[in-house]
């Protein structure tokens, strides 16, 4: 295809890219870099605009504000056929009217390669995808499954620099889903080809990606590694979009070295590490995750740990973890995971209706960004 | 318990097919008297000889399929097909193109589908002659043309075989466009994208991608407004004049002044082979592309 940009350049650029759909942006002013070679996610419910982004990227929408580059060359004009990329569809998106080969073989045609070298490249790829000699095939016989390696396949046949994929293994059963997650991974890494994936299962983006944008209300939240996005999420919306999390709230009361005390908008002081933003007096909102929690009898607390009184309302046995949920005095409900060290036989430790108090380290939080 | 058991689903399973029957009867009843029966009553006259004042004599011969094969006849037959085949393609090269934008139109789209049937809601008779009135010789177009200084006097139009086919396609452009829109309106969009962004341009991707998936509806359509055509009588009849007759006319005529029901009968089930063979072809083209969506060979 076209020369190999200089690996340093991003790939794909957006910059401060718009698009409206009436009065709703769809996109509001995002811009992100992504990297040669990079398994990078776009992920968020529905409506967050992480279609749309892909959209753009492809060509089938063009942007109202703000510039998207492909390889360092501005594309907002470009139609689809005029970028160098490819696509694999929600719906797989297969020409049903056209056998497997005929499928895999529709854009080499485009691009008028020679009919030997065709056959030989539809062959390499369908090898690829694990479906040899599957050429003949009706689409109409084909499982879920391999029909979405076929839609790789007749992407991937053309050797594009950037492979977009819209949620591709939505329609497939949980464990093909998970053998797709590591050869998509497998194959992104082997081929060296950018993929930008668009989900909304946080789990997926967890697991495959190098780096995950996180989109809200066609917004960009937070940008980062899976390890950044779930261990210091920078608002309360990716905190509690990718896994589970618990929110505190309170004024900002003292400082003291490393530590700041808060008091708490539920009654009871707890302590946050202390950071530049945090000024006397202001509003915090911290997130903590339920495995970072602990429950303790009222009077076992240990000491230095922030510890919030309530009785337990559930416990739910979730095979690895257990939760246990407790209503704190101040009425807001909390999630504890207590990894499941085996309750057959035992007595058990905790009982609904038991007072409790809910503990965490000062340093298992997360202080976010957004007001409080 | 299990005889029992066995014993109900007989009585469902029998009286499933008593449903059945049930809702197909009339319709089957209704087809048996007033289409099977008048057709073979039709083919077996066309092997009688004519009787004198209409009507037939029991009497069996090949004389009226001879006749068809006159020199006059087949020109008929061959006009009648001629005329019937530029009907469809125009209807097709005019109706697709509308069937789609309607479509595409959005909450336009049950607007510009009524105005497409609202044609049927007068008498294809009525419409004939208001067409009449717009293009004999004093009629709008050219008293118009000629204001306009446009023309000196008036072009003949009424009565020549471009009258016949203006009627015709008129009358069928529904019969094609509704079919076709059905077709483009269930066509996924994604494969229209899934063809762009492979690098197929607008025209490739229309020959490509749009037509071979609306294939079923450009056929339907055709054969809706062929074989109709084939057998039209009042549009011939009004617009074209005695000297474009069709076979409908033909049909007409041997039924009507001619007085010779044989002949008559004869003409008809030459017309219904041709319809026939249309249909075939149209079956084998269908079942080709059925085959080929399902990997065949």
């Amino acid at each position: 295809m076209s020369t190999r940009s200089p690996s340093s350049e991003p790939v794909v650029q957006f910059k401060n890219v718009s698009k409206f759909f009436g009065e709703m942006a769809a996109v509001d002013d995002v811009s992100f870099d992504i990297r040669r070679g990079e398994f990078f996610s776009v992920l968020g419910p529905s409506g967050c605009g992480k279609t749309t982004t892909l959209r753009l990227l492809a060509g089938f929408e063009e942007p109202d504000l703000g510039d998207i580059s492909l390889l360092g060359q501005v594309v907002n004009q470009k139609r689809p056929y005029e970028r160098p990329l490819g696509m694999v569809f929600q719906n797989y998106a297969l020409f049903p009217h056209l056998n497997v080969g005929r499928n895999v073989s529709f854009g080499l045609e485009r691009r008028s390669t020679p009919r030997t070298e065709i056959g030989d490249r539809v062959r390499r790829a369908l090898e690829m995808v694990r479906l040899p000699g599957f050429e003949n095939r009706g689409v109409h016989q084909l499982s879920g499954g391999q029909r979405q390696r076929v839609a790789l396949a007749r992407a991937l046949v053309l050797e594009p620099e950037i492979l977009l994929l819209d949620e591709p293994l939505g329609a497939i059963d949980l464990k093909l889903r998970k053998e797709m997650q590591l050869e998509l991974k497998g194959l992104n890494k082997q081929l060296a080809i950018t993929f930008i994936y668009v989900t909304h299962d946080q789990e997926e983006a967890l697991t495959m990606s190098d780096r995950i944008a996180v989109m809200n209300g066609g917004k960009l939240d937070q940008l980062g590694s899976p390890a950044e996005i779930y261990e210091a999420p920078r608002s309360s919306f990716v905190a509690g979009f990718i896994g589970l999390s618990n929110f505190f709230e309170g004024d900002v009361r003292r400082r003291d070295g490393a530590w700041c005390t808060v008091a708490g908008s539920g009654g009871a002081d707890f302590r946050i590490p202390a950071t530049e933003r945090l000024r006397d007096g202001a509003g915090v909102k911290i997130a903590v995750r339920p495995e970072w929690l602990d429950v303790f009898l009222p009077d076992q607390v240990p000491a230095g740990e922030n510890a919030l009184q309530g009785v337990v309302r559930d416990l739910i046995y979730l095979g690895t973890t257990l939760h246990i949920l407790v209503t704190l005095d101040s009425g807001q409900d909390v999630t504890v995971a207590l990894r499941n060290e085996g309750t057959l036989g035992k007595p058990a430790i905790w009982k609904k209706g038991d007072r409790a108090a809910v503990t965490w380290m000062p340093e298992d939080c997360q202080v976010l960004e957004d007001p409080a | 318990m299990t005889r029992l058991r066995a014993g109900a689903l007989t009585y469902l399973h029998t009286h499933r097919h008593a449903a059945a029957w049930s809702l197909l009867g009339p319709g089957m009843f209704w087809l048996t008297i007033f289409f099977l029966v008048p057709l073979l009553i039709v083919f077996a006259y066309s092997f009688m000889k004519r009787g004198l004042y209409g009507g037939i004599e029991l009497q069996f011969t090949l004389e009226s399929y001879r006749r068809f094969f006159d020199p006059l006849y087949l020109d008929i037959f061959k006009r009648t097909f001629v005329l019937s085949v530029l009907t469809t393609v125009i209807c097709l090269v005019i109706g697709y193109p509308m069937a789609y934008v309607i479509a595409g139109s959005g909450k336009w789209k049950d607007i510009l589908l009524f105005l497409v049937i609202l044609p049927f809601w007068t008498s294809l008779l009525v419409r004939t002659y208001a067409m009449i009135f717009l293009m004999r010789d004093t009629g709008l177009i050219n008293t118009w043309l000629m204001d306009l200084g446009v023309i000196p006097k008036p072009i003949t139009m009424l009565y020549t075989e471009p009258a016949v086919v203006v009627g015709l396609v008129y009358g069928s452009l529904p019969f094609m466009i509704l079919p076709v829109y059905a077709s483009i309106e269930k066509l996924d969009h994604s494969l229209l994208e899934a063809a762009e962004v492979l690098g197929a341009r607008p025209a490739v991707r229309f020959l490509k991608v749009t037509v071979p998936l609306t294939l079923p509806g450009i056929l339907a359509g055709c054969l809706l407004v062929f074989i109709p055509a084939l057998g039209s009588f009042l549009g011939p009849d009004l617009l074209g004049g005695a000297k474009h007759m069709m076979i409908g006319n033909l049909v007409q005529n041997q039924f009507g002044a001619a007085r010779n029901w044989p002949f008559g009968s004869a003409v008809s089930f030459m017309l219904m082979g041709v319809v026939l063979i249309s249909m075939l072809i149209y079956m084998r083209v269908q079942g080709r592309e059925a085959l080929g969506a399902m990997g065949g060979p």
